[in-house]
């Protein structure tokens, strides 16, 4: 009888552990999202052989590669932090990045070096897909690729960051939100 | 065989107390048999409930708010977590529920922190997800005393090592791995000693060799070449393994072990049999102190270390005579690295006169064993010895030609001889 309790309070606070863990991820996510201050990231145009992937879509942006001096200092795959900063267009911009977490102020997203090449490092987002409801994603495709080709209505995505967590919020076509393709 | 119970009791060849023991013992094996099939159904049942539910969810319904969705991600959970709450509580001592039930969990917690990195649209990292997903369900396997979310586990494990460890190009190595594994350990002993014929048993043998296998070489960083003895003394603990006492109960059950044991090292061998090692490691002589405190030196000795245990186990119990030569290769291997390493045309003859010898004492013990299989074995090893020959020596296309009219000759008298010899037993 003894050992059956202890199994069960075991089994208990196991459970509230693996509750937890997903319950923790959304409340730091729905912190991000209310609280987070938004900056916009233009989406540069997609590889068209392979923009969709069942049901997500993969987001390349614009401002994804930065000029360094030395290729040798970055290894792929290691942990960056981008500092970011908006320009008069009203778009993000990463102006620097260091492998130390930033302590003065100014907001920095933490994100991993995809690759270096020619001189660039080039940046892998910790937000490059947005996912959708299946049935919506042969529409969005459409409106991607033509989107993709028009320079004078930019595609972008909407960014909530808090000390260097970044969620995505929202990606934009064509000034609408893709939530709203029918 | 078929056996007519009335027909022997009226013939007077049984008592009617031995035909209802007879009956009775066939009767509780039909059970056992039903009792496997439910526990396969249910383990089955629940796998697909599971992916079914995940993948209803993962449609990612637009018309719901990112609230309820992200309630949603949790139902899957929390109905795996109440079915395993109330089997515990009704202590149902049902085989098929309790490994369903468990599988159900263990695919759920993956769910849902998949399901809310899915509606956060968070690209997230593989390992690390792998890495929560399996420390999550780890107590699943005790708690539910659950062989099948054991067997999963071993297989997230090995899934986590090779993300962390070759597919994504991580800079952290995946020691944790290590842990995981030994944490999971215990349980596999229980499963021994409890079942040491059972299916579950066998599965768990495969896949922890494979999984051990697969994850040693991702400690590897810059002293590759180390890997090579850590391999050997691995493939010998795999080969030694009976020595512990639990394993000694059953030859058929360690049969993985050996096979594992056997083509692995014989793999190693035959890839070190070429010169191209041997002279990069010429070329690329490491100092010694480099190699004594390189990270591969760990799992190095590690594994030799309990390789040399086992076998010192082995001898205080049998004749050193009696040991199979290929329960030493790791000793050999080591003696020949540390003597020959800089001196690579020695090596290599050292290496090519060990499998020649290994291939030779098979043979030798395939026939006194009379046993076609081993002998066969044996012709396998010398032929494939002289195959790997071919591509690094410039011998005439004649001499190769009756060096394989010499080897397919062997074969045909040695299989020949002992077929012989067997229809003359008989």
């Amino acid at each position: 009888m003894r050992t059956k309790t202890i199994l069960i309070v075991v089994f208990i606070i196991v459970s509230l552990v693996q509750l937890a863990v997903p319950a923790n991820m959304i409340y730091k996510y729905q912190h991000i999202l209310t609280f987070g201050k938004e900056f916009k990231f233009k989406i540069a145009p997609v590889d068209p052989s392979d923009p969709f992937r069942g049901k997500f879509v993969r987001l390349r942006m614009e401002a994804d590669n930065v000029r360094v001096d030395s290729l040798n200092d970055w290894q792929s795959k290691e942990v960056i932090y981008l500092k970011i900063e908006t320009r008069s267009d009203g778009f993000a911009r990463v102006f620097d990045f260091s492998r130390e977490k930033p302590q003065s102020g100014g907001d920095f997203i933490k994100a991993r070096v995809d690759y270096v090449t020619n001189g660039t490092v080039v940046i892998e987002y910790p937000f490059d897909k947005y996912y959708m409801e299946e049935s919506k994603a042969p529409e969005a495709e459409k409106l991607f690729f033509k989107a993709s080709r028009d320079t004078a209505n930019a595609s972008f995505v909407t960014v909530n960051v808090i000390d260097g967590e970044a969620v995505l919020k929202d990606l934009i076509i064509k000034g609408k939100s893709i939530k709203d393709i029918q | 065989m078929r056996i007519n119970l009335p027909e022997l009791i009226e013939e007077n060849v049984i008592t009617q107390q031995v035909a209802d023991n007879i009956s009775n013992f066939y009767s509780r094996k039909k059970e056992k048999g039903v009792n496997k099939l439910f526990v396969i159904f249910g383990v089955l049942g629940a796998l697909l409930v599971g992916l079914g539910i995940l993948l209803i969810i993962a449609h990612n319904w637009d018309t719901l708010t990112l609230n309820i969705k992200a309630i949603l991600a949790f139902v899957p959970l929390l109905v795996a977590q109440i079915l395993c709450g109330w089997l515990l509580v009704k202590k149902s001592d049902s085989m098929a529920w309790k490994e369903g039930a468990a599988t159900f969990l263990f695919i759920s917690v993956g769910a849902s922190i998949s399901l809310v990195s899915q509606i956060y649209h968070i690209s997230g990292d593989l390992s690390t997800f792998l890495l929560v997903w399996m420390s999550l369900s780890l107590p699943v396997i005790y708690l539910m005393n659950s062989s099948f979310a054991s067997l999963l586990y071993l297989i997230g494990i090995t899934c986590y090592s090779c993300e962390a460890g070759y597919w994504s190009n991580q800079i952290d190595q995946p020691y944790l791995y290590w842990i995981l594994l030994i944490l999971a350990i215990p349980y596999y002993l229980m499963l021994v000693k409890r079942n040491n014929k059972g299916n579950f048993v066998r599965f768990h043998n495969l896949l922890i060799v494979m999984s051990i296998v697969i994850s040693l070489g991702t400690v590897a960083k810059t002293n590759h070449e180390l890997m090579y003895i850590a391999y050997l003394s691995l493939f010998a603990i795999f080969l030694l393994i009976e020595g512990i006492p639990l394993f000694q109960k059953s030859k058929d059950r360690n049969l993985i072990f050996e096979i594992a044991g056997f083509s692995g090292s014989m793999i190693i061998l035959f890839i070190l049999s070429f010169s191209r090692f041997w002279n990069h490691l010429a070329i690329s002589h490491h100092a010694v102190d480099q190699l004594l405190f390189s990270r591969e030196m760990i799992p190095v000795l590690l594994t030799t270390l309990i390789a040399l245990v086992l076998l010192y186990k082995k001898i205080r119990t049998q004749a050193l005579s009696r040991i199979r030569p290929i329960g030493l290769v790791f000793l050999i291997y080591i003696l020949i690295y540390v003597a020959f390493g800089s001196m690579p045309s020695l090596a290599i003859i050292f290496i090519n006169t060990l499998i020649l010898f290994l291939g030779v004492s098979t043979i030798i013990i395939g026939l006194q064993l009379n046993h076609i299989g081993v002998l066969n074995l044996g012709l396998l090893i010398i032929t494939v010895l002289i195959i790997c020959r071919f591509f690094d020596t410039e011998l005439s296309f004649m001499l190769r030609g009756f060096l394989f009219i010499g080897v397919g000759i062997g074969f045909f008298l040695m299989n020949y001889r002992m077929l012989k010899s067997r229809k003359n037993e008989n």
